[in-house]
């Protein structure tokens, strides 16, 4: 099977081979982890949540 | 006598307050370290002599009018060459940077100057910030002042030599993936990656904005809660930067206890791979904390394979996204390790990406609970193998790249992640008479809690007496 021909992120930009090995890699192992984590509960993401996560932990741990 | 540029940032300070030295003998002092050791260390990307003795001049004129001055009044420091002040230059490490003028100053800069402190200049770093040795194939690799056949550590690699090497009384370094702890790690040094938001990155150059901290290197505790002192709280300049209060660290370093603090060693991850006289000196640590009164447990920080690998796709996609103008049409002005890295990214998906960045308050939620369920403070080394030699880690992009750079990170990182604040502090010299490291860290914003521990520490172990000897 040959390997799979990424698309090039600009016009006339193509990427080494090395970088894309790296990334497969990563998006392998990234990928798993998502799909162990992965429940619905994430449709009630807010944007400022990082920050209420942060102050909660912050009070919690005071 | 002890020369001027080895004392702490805080006796200078006191010394500069009570009249009895200026800051331009101060600055002199350093200066002349610099000249002696500088063409070796290669510590310093530019240097602002003539700026700097001017500004302290003008300093030591209106203190004779002052009867208070500033936090840091007077005292010089020098940083990571990635802090814009308007109208100078930042290279940010790179070639495509060497003569770029910002605009603007940093939020952190600014406050450090209304704080009195003097600046001399820019410090070596790794190409935009993207590798934990301190290699740089622009300006050349910055050496380790305990042996400069080793590695600084990076990315903040100038920061760990300067302050190490007593060039410096202090200085800024950033960290994404440890550029903060393990320079200062292996240097010698005292290194804080504060918890995210907790201090301003407006005018610092980004690497990944997620990840992103700023915070200090210096050879005392100290030293570090004094610069942190200065630059911690919100500004309105930078959204994201948090609005809970600034702990009274200063209270904490002054007051300084172990005792009766729950310190949890961290087993599983931290130790894998990690060599023997990485964990001996770990073990004299420990050591140390029972001797003060502090109860030692074992914890279970579960899997952080899981919360690197997320990592990886909210720092590589926010670097490629940063650097996507610069991939397309300057793509040879990269050194081949730094455009091998950043290219990466431009190959995961968005969703993939805003999966990573959605995951975050729920894994940081189970990890601070779980962690820190009987403890009060995580212990673990910054870095679990012995330092590298210089000439066998400048790989580039050569077979093993990847390996090294995770190895070297490989227990700074998931703290960037989980947010958490981390305090680097030395451990009793290896066999070979390199420093090593430990890190404490603590839940979100404690950062109070790991100056008074980390101080009792310092206390305990006279860590901050000991100097390389150049």
């Amino acid at each position: 099977m040959s390997d799979p021909v990424l698309k090039p992120p600009f016009i006339d930009y193509s990427f080494s081979p090395k970088a894309q090995e790296r990334a497969q890699k990563i998006q392998d192992a990234g990928r798993l982890t998502i799909k162990k984590h992965f429940n619905s509960s994430l449709f009630d993401t807010e944007p400022s949540q990082l920050s209420s996560t942060l102050d909660k932990l912050a009070s919690e741990n005071a | 006598m002890t020369a001027l540029n080895e004392l702490s940032l805080d006796d200078a300070r006191k010394l500069v307050n009570n009249g009895d030295v200026t800051s331009l003998e101060l600055v002199q002092a350093c200066l002349k370290q610099i000249d002696k050791h500088d063409d070796r260390l290669n510590t310093f990307i530019r240097l602002e002599s003539e700026l700097a003795q001017t500004q302290a001049e003008e300093f030591d004129k209106n203190r004779k009018r002052q009867s208070e001055i500033g936090l840091l009044g007077g005292v010089p420091l020098a940083h990571k060459d990635m802090y814009y002040r308007a109208g100078l230059s930042t290279t940010c490490g790179s070639k495509i940077r060497r003569d770029y003028k910002s605009t603007t100053t940093s939020t952190a800069i600014e406050r450090l100057a209304k704080s009195g402190a003097l600046n001399l200049g820019g410090l070596n770093m790794a190409e935009f910030a993207f590798s934990p040795t301190g290699h740089n194939t622009h300006f050349g690799a910055c050496r380790n002042p305990w042996n400069t056949d080793y590695v600084t550590g990076g990315s903040s690699s100038g920061s760990g030599s300067a302050v190490a090497a007593r060039m410096a009384f202090g200085s800024l370094g950033s960290d994404t993936g440890g550029s903060i702890r393990l320079p200062a790690g292996f240097c010698g040094l005292v290194g804080i990656k504060p918890t995210q938001t907790r201090v301003s990155r407006y005018g610092v150059m980004g690497l990944s904005f997620s990840l992103d901290n700023v915070g200090p290197l210096t050879r005392t505790v100290k030293d570090n809660a004094l610069i942190l002192s200065v630059i911690a709280g919100h500004d309105p300049k930078d959204a994201t930067s948090s609005t809970q209060p600034v702990g009274n660290y200063l209270e904490a370093v002054d007051n300084p206890s172990a005792k009766g603090c729950k310190i949890g060693i961290a087993r599983g991850y931290f130790e894998d791979g990690a060599d023997n006289t990485i964990i001996e000196s770990r073990n004299a640590a420990v050591k140390s904390f029972t001797e003060q009164g502090a109860s030692i447990v074992e914890i279970d920080c579960g899997d952080i394979d899981h919360i690197n690998s997320l990592a990886a796709f909210i720092a590589g996609t926010e670097a490629a996204t940063l650097h996507a103008y610069w991939l397309r049409h300057r793509r040879d002005d990269y050194g081949p390790q730094v455009l091998a890295r950043i290219e990466s990214g431009l190959q995961f998906s968005g969703v993939d990406y805003l999966h990573a960045i959605q995951l975050r308050p729920k894994i940081i939620t189970e990890f601070v609970k779980k962690a820190f369920a009987d403890c009060d403070i995580i212990l673990a080394p910054t870095f679990n193998i012995e330092t590298p030699r210089i000439d066998e880690t400048d790989v580039e992009d050569g077979q093993g790249f990847e390996a090294l750079m995770s190895t070297v990170s490989h227990c700074t990182r998931p703290f960037n992640y989980l947010t958490l604040p981390s305090l680097s502090l030395p451990t009793p010299e290896l066999a070979n008479a390199m420093p090593a490291s430990i890190q404490l860290i603590a839940p979100p914003f404690r950062e109070k809690l790991l100056y008074r521990v980390g101080s009792a520490y310092e206390k305990h172990t006279s860590f901050s007496q000991r100097a390389p000897n150049l």
